[in-house]
């Protein structure tokens, strides 16, 4: 079961045993200060049946319901003895006539206590057990049945029955609850895997099937089987990714083509890749952040040089222990005027420098454009890992 | 004398469509295929008594990699040069066969006259790079440089730079322009870039023989 739980359990354990405290300390201050009014026949018990009463309150107090749970009927069983015995003690301690002409006893309302711990520790029936003991212990102190007798018995066994039954419904409540947001989290989580996976089919595998359907009869058969086979390979890579969720580096080279993938239908001729056949991996941040800024070089040439070929190479430098990982981009569109990129930036358009530049500066990364009119651009971009 | 009258191509491909399709393309450029085969042992039963120029080579194949037929060439004479035109793309076939001395790549998706050029190419023992394949390259020569052994290749600064540009898409007239050289350098570095590697290979082969007591057979 999960923490949830444990949680709402726990605080449903901890506000009924708040109750049952304040339930105790409450009708021992009751019962004392009725019984000590009447002048007892023997204060000094009176006083002594009272610091029991305290004592056990305290005892109460101080241990968490959770360790009472352990041995429920242990703790019942003293209790309802204890209650009896302060009951049976006010013959002696009130006088036999004080007792049987006053409708109470020493305990007084306080003997209910016992009833309510049954309720929280146990099931239906001890409950109501322990409150005809304490009725009858009433009924040997009052020496009859009276009606009033009568009454608080009927009350206490009720008392018993309904609020053992609201605990109960209370507990299974809880569970159900926790059950409940259990299945919930679980769902929201396949929920989000399911969007995932949906979102990836379709910028790739719809798309390109979407694209197939209108375009397929201008398309060349060579044509229509790279398009399939990029997106075949497509539904492999999402299926058997090893940039699965949890990983702390990320392959490139597979997140390149991700990108180039979701781009497929907007790029004729597709981008070449040139990529080499062991991954190449950096901390999931810094790939993620290389792939993206790939992505906004993409996003690029399908603005400005749609149908321009297109490269993507990825590769890596080592020198002197350190490596970087490097991908340059390159088109044969109509290029860049020199200036250009630095007027867009001071403009406020930020496509190079904001979602390109940006990027891989928050990774330690940088990019450099070469562009010229009628040459096409070449980004190059750099993360040292 | 045109290179073409010299050119005799032996197609391996398990598509009976695709050896036809290919056939064809060829012969209307003028392009003599001098036989057909479909598994490596075909491949090199026809290889023996056609002896092409160019063996255009498919890898996945029913009784092997096409890296397996490239091997059987290897007495040959003349020895074919080999352009591997491949459906998958899979990277590790492809590095495999041109570690085992093909010259160049294409995928099957190729326009007919990039194929055609192509083998013309490889018939003059040219390599045939595109991005992809200088990719898997580079690639291969960066990990073969974290090798311990004394015999590792490497690149050259120059021949790394050529080999980056080709992945780029640039063609040898560009590199030579960017670098300023002259097209026949550009050329030369890709041809010894292609030619380290298969040294290797060979190298690689023979330790593996004499470690495991092979050459006395």
């Amino acid at each position: 079961v999960n923490s949830t739980h444990l949680d709402r359990a726990e605080a449903l354990q901890l506000a009924l045993h708040r109750a049952l405290v304040l339930f105790h300390v409450l009708t021992l201050v009751a019962a004392a200060v009725v019984v000590l009014r009447r002048d007892p026949a023997h204060p000094a018990g009176a006083w002594a049946a009272y610091a029991a009463m305290g004592g056990w309150t305290l005892v109460l107090a101080r241990t968490p319901a959770r360790v009472m749970a352990t041995h429920p009927r242990v703790w019942v069983a003293a209790a309802t003895l204890l209650t009896v015995v302060l009951a049976l003690a006010t013959l002696p301690v009130l006088g036999t006539a004080e007792s049987h002409a006053g409708a109470i006893t020493l305990p007084g309302t306080w003997g209910a206590g016992c009833v309510l711990l049954a309720c929280t520790l146990t099931g239906r029936v001890i409950p109501v057990a322990v409150a005809s003991l304490v009725a009858c212990a009433d009924i040997v102190v009052r020496g009859r049945l009276a009606t009033t007798t009568a009454t608080n018995t009927m009350i206490l066994v009720l008392t018993a029955l309904v609020v053992s039954t609201l605990i109960h419904a209370a507990t299974d409540a809880t569970k159900r609850l926790a059950e409940l947001s259990a299945e919930q989290a679980a769902e929201a989580a396949s929920r989000a895997e399911r969007e995932r996976l949906a979102r990836d089919v379709h910028d790739g595998v719809l798309q390109t099937l979407a694209y197939l359907t209108r375009e397929a009869p201008r398309l060349s058969p060579v044509e229509v089987q790279e398009l399939a086979s990029a997106q075949s390979e497509q539904l492999r890579l999402l299926l058997v990714s090893d940039n699965a969720i949890g990983t702390t580096e990320l392959d490139v080279s597979s997140l390149v083509r991700e990108q180039v993938a979701q781009r497929a239908t907007r790029l004729s001729p597709p981008p070449q890749l040139a990529l080499p056949a062991e991954p190449v991996r950096l901390p999931s941040e810094a790939a993620t952040a290389l792939a993206r800024a790939v992505g906004a070089c993409l996003d690029n040439v399908v603005a400005h040089a749609p149908t321009a070929e297109s490269f993507v190479l990825v590769d890596e430098f080592f020198s002197n222990g350190n490596r970087t990982v490097v991908v340059n981009v390159r088109d044969t569109g109509p290029g860049i005027a020199s200036g250009r990129l630095a007027q867009a930036a001071r403009e406020g358009r930020l496509g190079v420098s904001g979602s390109i530049e940006g990027r891989l500066a928050s990774v330690g990364g940088s990019a450099t454009v070469r562009s010229a009119p009628g040459e096409g651009t070449e980004v190059e971009l750099r993360v040292s890992g | 004398v045109s290179a073409d009258e010299a050119v005799r191509v032996l197609v391996v491909d398990d598509h009976p469509v695709w050896r036809r399709a290919l056939t064809r393309d060829l012969g209307d450029a003028g392009i003599e295929v001098v036989g057909e085969a479909g598994s490596v042992g075909e491949a090199a039963a026809t290889a023996r008594a056609t002896r092409p120029t160019v063996v255009l080579l498919d890898l996945q194949l029913p009784d092997g990699h096409g890296a397996d037929a490239i091997a059987s060439f290897a007495d040959l004479d003349p020895v074919p040069h080999v352009l591997v035109l491949s459906a998958s793309g899979e990277s590790t076939d492809v590095l495999a066969a041109v570690r085992a001395g093909a010259c160049g790549y294409l995928t099957k998706s190729a326009q007919p006259e990039a194929l055609v050029s192509a083998v013309r190419a490889t018939h003059l023992g040219e390599p045939v790079f595109t991005p992809s394949l200088a990719g898997l390259v580079l690639g291969e020569f960066r990990r073969l440089s974290h090798d311990p052994g004394p015999e590792r290749p490497l690149l050259t600064d120059r021949e790394t730079e050529v080999l980056r540009l080709v992945s780029q898409g640039l063609n040898s007239k560009d590199i030579a322009a960017r670098l300023v050289l002259s097209h026949r350098t550009v050329q030369n570095h890709t041809q010894s870039v292609l030619t380290k590697l298969h040294l290797h290979n060979r190298v690689e082969l023979t330790r593996y023989a004499l470690e495991h007591g092979l050459d006395q057979q």
